[in-house]
């Protein structure tokens, strides 16, 4: 069974300054490599490519932050939680430009013991308080195990075994949902009263960073870009985003081989050589004696990024991390050192894979809602190794008017408001018309199907929604230039217990132009 | 990873650590320019997400599939294009032609369908094969064989027409 080799450009976490020099596997019809096909791979455009790891790792960890958690006896499947956004047109890689990131990400994705629950929870989670309401890229989206969203996805319907599953067109009906038209409160993100070298400053002061601030691609910055030293950023997006990482004291950077090393903590897996990848270069040498702190060979390691030799291995070097309220407490006093409320959050300590680091998500809580604003902090024994969070603070623009529930819910069926698109295919996971498809082996082969006959119906399948709930919360939503709001929207319940999400403002304060 | 144990956090860190690259490349190769990150981003997302579905020994086609998917629903603003679809005429204005430098290769890549050169770059850039190019393309692995075969000696024409 073939695999992918390394990705052509180099070893996968090389940086990418390797010149291509690429070995193919004999390949059907090919006697041999023509002209033209060499070319075609000398070509290649990401030769140079350069990536920020540690930026992406963190976004990801953000976006995948209010996911319900994996169960630990990898029994049944959660549903999961707020589909995809794609940023097209919202950001532009801005939140890229943190200025120092080593090896090694800081952050874990999603769960691992995350307990914020599901979309769809409404009003049952953490401390009291009820979800995040997340809108589609359209406006509107649908949250639900069983449904399809109207909402863009990464298409992954077409892997599905199960033909026919999901067509992403649904119909919806309002049923004993009040027409119950009123105001609510709309809040705007104040980051251009924020973002300053002031701002950047106190914040390094606050985290241990040295350096004077600086303006770099746009961000407020202040430490090293090359990894060598903690840094902290500052970005002119709109909830005045602030990513700090040290990498001196990142758990997971050191780079010995864990496959030499039974007593090590999985999650420490080191880099190239660890079990796993691609990598074309070797695992450690000698295995180390036991008792034997890992040591680091520079010639093993991404000769682009420097190493940090202080960056041990040893799960006996450094104690461990503050773990449940002990972390919460130092998470709050973080906040409040940067000039953020503690009050205005809740709380979830995650298990970062590793008793040396502890992530903890705050999550902003306004009118009893989690926002999705959230901060999200790695701590380790003695400080904190890495955050990232907003630091915009709210400024409240007054009530605005809103439709009721049933107009809402006429709106998942309104072209200006995300429905109606058709052919979009779900991102969330679906319960029941997927049962088949999980449940049967995966490995067993397709079957062809029968042929249709003459005058046979054609199938169009349609989902049938029926919305018999619904709460009146807040979303984040970012305006075309990048500010970003928090306003009214609905979260509506089907009885098949999915969830769908729409603006609530009524039209008369929306701006449609194109 | 022991079978029936749940995919979490360590899973997607090793997942992390040996393929954000090479999806960050694909989407490069393939003009998403200044999105490639955020795109990236969505690929490794829906990939916790659907953490459970990602076949074992074969997560790195998973994501340049998935990529796909993600690339064709920003271009298109949320319409996602199965790779059954690509239309099979040629298409110089694709954006992955653009992004090439050699200029020949270029050329010859633009009086290519749409789907040879969906193959050809696989193949050639992201080192896609077997199996493996046929999860990434959807077909048979019978099917995959037979598309690269044409699509390399479609090129080796278009070259030689130069």
């Amino acid at each position: 069974m073939d695999a992918p080799r390394p990705d052509a450009a180099g070893a996968s976490d090389q940086e990418a300054d390797v010149d291509d020099q690429q070995h193919p596997h004999p390949q059907p019809g090919d006697a041999g490599d023509d002209e033209a096909f060499a070319r075609l791979r000398a070509a290649d455009p990401a030769a140079d490519a350069r990536l920020d790891a540690g930026a992406l790792r963190a976004e990801v960890a953000r976006r995948t932050a209010g996911d319900g958690a994996a169960p630990r006896d990898g029994a049944a499947v959660p549903p999961d939680g707020a589909t995809v956004t794609t940023l097209a047109g919202r950001r532009r890689s801005r939140w890229l430009q943190v200025a120092a990131v080593g090896v090694g990400a800081a952050l874990l994705a999603g769960g691992g013991g995350y307990a914020i629950g599901a979309a769809g929870d409404g009003g049952d989670d953490l401390a009291g308080t009820a979800g995040p309401i997340v809108l589609g890229q359209g406006g509107a989206t649908g949250l639900s195990g069983a449904a399809d969203g109207p909402e863009t996805a990464a298409g992954a319907d077409a892997m599905r075994i199960a033909p026919g599953f999901g067509s992403g067109r649904a119909e919806f009906t309002a049923q004993g949902l009040p027409d119950d038209a009123g105001t609510a409160h709309t809040w705007a993100l104040d980051a251009a009263s924020v973002f300053s070298a002031e701002t950047v400053a106190r914040v390094a002061a606050a985290l241990g960073v040295t350096g004077e601030p600086r303006l770099q691609w746009g961000a407020w910055t202040v430490g090293p870009d090359d990894g060598s030293g903690p840094s902290v950023s500052l970005q002119p997006d709109g909830t005045a985003s602030v990513s700090y990482y040290d990498p001196t004291r990142d758990p997971w950077a050191c780079t010995a081989s864990a496959a030499d090393e039974p007593g090590l903590p999985e999650a420490g897996g080191g880099t190239e050589g660890a079990e796993g990848t691609d990598s074309t270069e070797g695992t450690d040498g000698a295995a180390p004696a036991p008792g034997d702190v890992a040591t680091i060979e520079p010639g093993l390691v991404d000769p682009g990024v420097p190493v940090d030799p202080s960056a041990s291995c040893d799960p006996a070097a450094g104690g461990d991390a503050p773990t449940g309220d002990a972390a919460v407490a130092a998470a709050r006093d973080l906040l409040a050192e940067l000039g953020v409320d503690p009050d205005g959050f809740v709380y979830e300590v995650a298990d970062a894979g590793t008793p040396r680091a502890s992530t903890v998500l705050a999550d902003q809580v306004v009118d009893g809602q989690r926002t999705g604003l959230a901060w999200n902090l790695t701590l380790v024994d003695g400080g904190v190794q890495s955050l990232y969070g907003g630091l915009a603070p709210l400024v409240d623009l007054g009530e605005y008017p809103v439709v009721g529930a049933a107009t809402a819910a006429a709106r998942l069926e309104d072209p200006r408001f995300g429905g109606g698109w058709g052919g979009v295919m779900p991102l969330a996971r679906a319960e029941a018309s997927d049962d088949a498809a999980v449940t049967a082996d995966p490995s067993a082969d397709p079957t062809v199907p029968p042929t249709a006959t003459p005058g046979a119906a054609i199938a169009w399948p349609v989902q049938h929604v029926t919305l018999t709930g619904a709460r009146l919360g807040v979303t984040v939503l970012y305006q075309p230039d990048g500010a970003a709001l928090l306003v009214p929207a609905y979260e509506l319940t089907d009885t098949d217990g999915g969830t769908w999400s729409v603006v609530a403002v009524a039209e008369e304060q929306l701006d449609f132009a194109g | 990873m022991p079978p029936g144990a749940a995919r979490g956090d360590a899973w997607f860190d090793d997942l992390f650590r040996a393929h954000a690259r090479a999806v960050h490349r694909y989407l490069l190769r393939r003009g998403a320019g200044e999105d490639a990150e955020d795109l990236a981003a969505d690929v490794l997302t829906v990939a916790w997400r659907r953490r459970d579905e990602l076949p074992e020994g074969m997560e790195l086609a998973w994501l340049y599939r998935t990529a796909g998917f993600v690339l064709a629903n920003h271009r298109r603003k949320g319409r996602p294009v199965p790779v059954a679809e690509v239309p099979d005429e040629p298409d110089p204005a694709d954006p992955a032609v653009h992004a090439v430098r050699d200029e020949r290769v270029r050329e010859a890549l633009g009086r290519l369908s749409a789907r040879d050169r969906q193959v050809l770059l696989l193949t050639a850039w992201e080192g896609v094969t077997g199996d493996d190019l046929a999860l990434v393309l959807g077909v048979s692995r019978g099917g995959a064989d037979a598309a690269l075969s044409r699509a390399r000696s479609r090129l080796r024409e278009v070259w030689a027409a130069d």
